[in-house]
């Protein structure tokens, strides 16, 4: 019952209201706690890494993170499978840096939340920096990973097909932006997943009273309580579409991905439990592949549009994202990935993987190695 | 008559506490402008660089900060007294990209408040990483900055006697550790300075509340109204000392200092506006001067108090400060600073120096040059 009463369209948009997701917090919820589905993973083949046997394997910590359905569970099955001492890695308690002398390389992130991806980046940071730890994601990945703002920056700085974004930190020019930008167009908040504080601003007043609000001594109210958009504003063009999103997830050479129906009378998709799983088209790949050269990122998970006029259209991108299940990618109901040849050929497989596995793999091959062995020359950010 | 009561014991108490600051936020005050005091400054040393004829002079951009005692006309002051191209540039507006373009170096700061620094970390990020350009402060300082967290886990590797600090982000670890702790404790926010939600602890029991309230739904309020204390508890060992905090600025070979006394009936001194100026003992200069060699930044502030056991304990350290005169060290009568000779000897040389001049020549000297050598020993293979 509960479910169905969440399925309908009314309740999906109002849970993706600021007001909403702010009084909620107010009503009982169990406290995020890590999961183990150990036992239901193992259905999905088995990634293998030839590892070098003149380098040590790294010992490996892992941070076991707070979703449904965890990464952590997945790294752990990729390190076991492969003979690397792993263990968990308690990084919230005050003896991290004690425990850190345990191990070379820490991977994971705890959750998407704010407190919880500050305290990781300052914490990378540390761990990279004066303890010469290595991290996965890197230092660098987690302060990119939910900051629309970043992303919209190295999207310019590279010329990406990225939506035209507007972003402002002085009152004034943002007033100026809201006063000569076509309508309608999207405003987001710099730290935010799922669609949550994404709206339609339809005309110039709203713009206007928005930049007030975030100009403002207190700044404006978002999703959560504790933190407030406060002396900024994001607004990117609204791209007219064909009605999804398109998600690709890039690996190495190899890519997943599948669509999210745009919720009927809204305009957002992600976080609508709206997936389609089927064939991608070859050339949102492409444009996901344009991102990957600029940010080398072991994961990359790309979300576009189709617009009208038959471009494909970046509209964010991120360094990790959610999986809920090893079939990320179907194509007429079989499921597999893209792989990319070395020409730029693009060729179906079938399969069934965890992305976390091959992600991690990747790190430890392009990233990991590379440093260990003193071939570092092109070594990510 | 408002001085006057603004110097009252109880008042400056009440100015610090997160309350106080909150209640502050709804009162009439005047918007964060920029201050030229270009006309006030010229009564201190010109400080030179002698710029190597192989290598060409930046392009520099200034980003001007807020506030009555401003850094970027020091930066103007000290480029034109050496002929160095610069401009002011307005990082805040939407074009910040562009006009990015024009520039090698980039420096400044707008000021310290949390959402200044959030915006500057990541544009000074993207600057760095996707532009390839040099920023002062850079990305790594700017993450020290205002941090105190990382300020006590990087304590750890530079081997300061930084005072004991008991920083958690998990509940039941942090109700543990204050179990422990020996009362009465310093509470601190992350981001915070002049001892604004800096609050001595004296029980178990207001140390619990603190935790249960930062480890809350909502989070802990702070002075902030924009941002809570959220999933982070940081205590700090209370040490019993003379009554004076001591504060060491370093800036390459020159070293600066003053006291500031404890407000009578409270154990804060910082932002307290008690500053005394005299003779520094040596061992704090030095030890500013030993944690530099980490920490690596063209000037670095360490704040430290003199416990009753005849030992000098590092409360906070920064990247970063504020100066309001060009007499940052006083002996006697005469203002000046204390020179590390090659040979580690230490002595008092007479001078005004306002300080951002020699922490900007500190930059181009050893950061920005050895930094573009480096570039074109590459380019020449």
């Amino acid at each position: 019952m509960l479910n169905r009463i969440m399925d309908l369209r009314l309740v999906k948009r109002l849970r993706k209201s600021m007001a909403f997701s702010r009084l909620r917090l107010h009503f009982p919820m169990s406290e995020p706690r890590s999961v183990d589905d150990s036992e239901r993973i193992g259905d999905a083949e088995i990634v293998r890494i030839d590892w070098p046997p003149e380098v040590p394997k790294p010992r490996v910590g892992i941070v076991r993170d707070l979703e449904k359905v965890p990464r952590w569970t997945k790294y752990r099955r990729f390190l076991e499978n492969n003979g690397f001492p792993c263990d968990i890695y308690d990084i919230h308690a005050h003896d991290w840096i004690e425990k850190a002398g345990a191990v070379d390389l820490v991977v994971n992130l705890v959750s998407n939340e704010i407190s919880r991806l500050e305290e990781i980046r300052v914490k990378y940071h540390f761990l990279e920096t004066s303890l010469a730890k290595r991290c996965y994601p890197t230092a660098a990945q987690v302060l990119l990973y939910e900051n629309k703002c970043l992303e919209a920056y190295i999207a310019k700085a590279h010329g990406l097909p990225f939506a035209a974004t507007h972003i402002s930190h002085r009152r004034e020019d943002a007033l100026a932006i809201a006063g000569k930008t076509r309508y309608p167009l999207v405003s987001k908040i710099n730290h935010s997943s799922g669609s949550m504080g994404v709206e339609l601003v339809r005309t110039p007043r709203r713009a206007r009273r928005l930049v007030r609000r975030a100009f403002s001594r207190n700044g404006r109210s978002i999703h959560v309580p504790w933190v407030r958009q406060k002396n900024y504003v994001y607004f990117q063009e609204y791209v007219p579409n064909d009605g999804f999103d398109i998600r690709v997830i890039l690996v190495g050479h190899r890519a997943f991905g599948y669509y999210r129906r745009v919720l009927e009378g809204d305009f957002r998709a992600s976080g609508m439990n709206t997936v389609e799983r089927r064939a991608l088209p070859e050339e949102a790949i492409r444009a996901a592949l344009e991102v990957q050269r600029c940010v080398r990122s072991p994961q990359l998970v790309v979300d576009m549009v189709h617009a009208l006029d038959g471009r494909y259209v970046v509209i964010e991108y991120s360094v990790m994202c959610l999986m809920d299940r090893p079939t990320d990618l179907e194509v007429d109901g079989v499921p597999g990935v893209y792989v990319i040849g070395a020409n730029g050929d693009i060729r179906f497989e079938k399969g069934r993987y965890w992305i976390h596995e091959w992600a991690l793999r990747e790190f430890l091959l392009t990233d990991y190695l590379p440093r260990i062995t003193g071939a570092a020359a092109d070594a990510r950010p | 008559m408002l001085t006057k009561l603004k110097d009252l014991t109880v008042f400056r108490k009440a100015q610090k506490t997160n309350l106080y600051c909150r209640i502050r936020k709804y009162l009439p005050m005047r918007a964060p402008g920029f201050f030229d005091d270009r006309m006030l400054i010229e009564d201190a040393e010109v400080i030179k660089i002698e710029w190597p004829e192989d290598i060409e002079k930046p392009r520099i951009g200034i980003v001007q900060d807020y506030g009555p005692y401003p850094r970027w006309t020091k930066y103007c002051r000290f480029l034109e007294n050496n002929g160095l191209r610069y401009e002011l540039y307005n990082i805040h507006a939407q074009d910040w990209l562009e006009n990015a373009a024009k520039y090698d170096v980039v420096i400044g700061i707008s000021s310290n408040e949390f959402s200044h620094l959030q915006e500057l970390r990541r544009k000074y990020f993207a600057l760095e990483t996707y532009y390839g350009k040099m920023c002062y402060p850079s990305t790594a300082h700017l993450t020290l900055y205002e941090d105190k967290s990382l300020e006590a886990y990087i304590s750890n590797v530079v081997g300061l006697p930084f005072i004991k600090t008991h920083i958690s982000h998990d509940k039941s670890d942090a109700l543990r550790i204050i179990e422990k702790l020996k009362y009465p404790v310093v509470c601190k926010n992350e981001s915070s300075s002049g001892s604004v939600g800096v609050e001595l602890v004296h029980n178990i029991r207001r140390a619990k509340r603190i935790v249960e309230k930062a480890f809350s739904k909502r989070g802990r309020s702070t002075h902030l109204l924009y941002c809570r204390q959220k999933d982070y508890v940081y205590f700090q060992d209370f040490v019993p000392n003379d009554g004076y905090d001591l504060r060491a600025i370093v800036t390459g070979n020159r070293g600066f200092g003053y006291y500031r006394k404890v407000l009578s009936g409270d154990f804060r001194a910082s932002g307290m506006n008690l500053v005394e100026r005299r003779g520094l003992p040596e061992e704090p200069v030095r030890m500013a001067w030993e944690a530099n060699k980490v920490i690596k930044s063209p000037v670095l502030v360490v704040d430290m108090l003199h416990g009753l056991d005849g030992r000098f304990y590092v409360i906070e350290y920064s990247p970063i400060c504020e100066v309001n005169t060009p007499v940052q060290l006083q002996v006697g009568d005469d203002p000046g600073a204390y020179i590390l000779e090659e040979g580690g000897s230490m002595r008092f040389e007479k001078g005004r120096y306002w300080l951002h001049d020699l922490a900007l020549r500190e930059f181009l000297v050893h950061y920005y040059l050895p930094h573009v050598r480096a570039q074109k020993g590459r380019s020449n293979g």
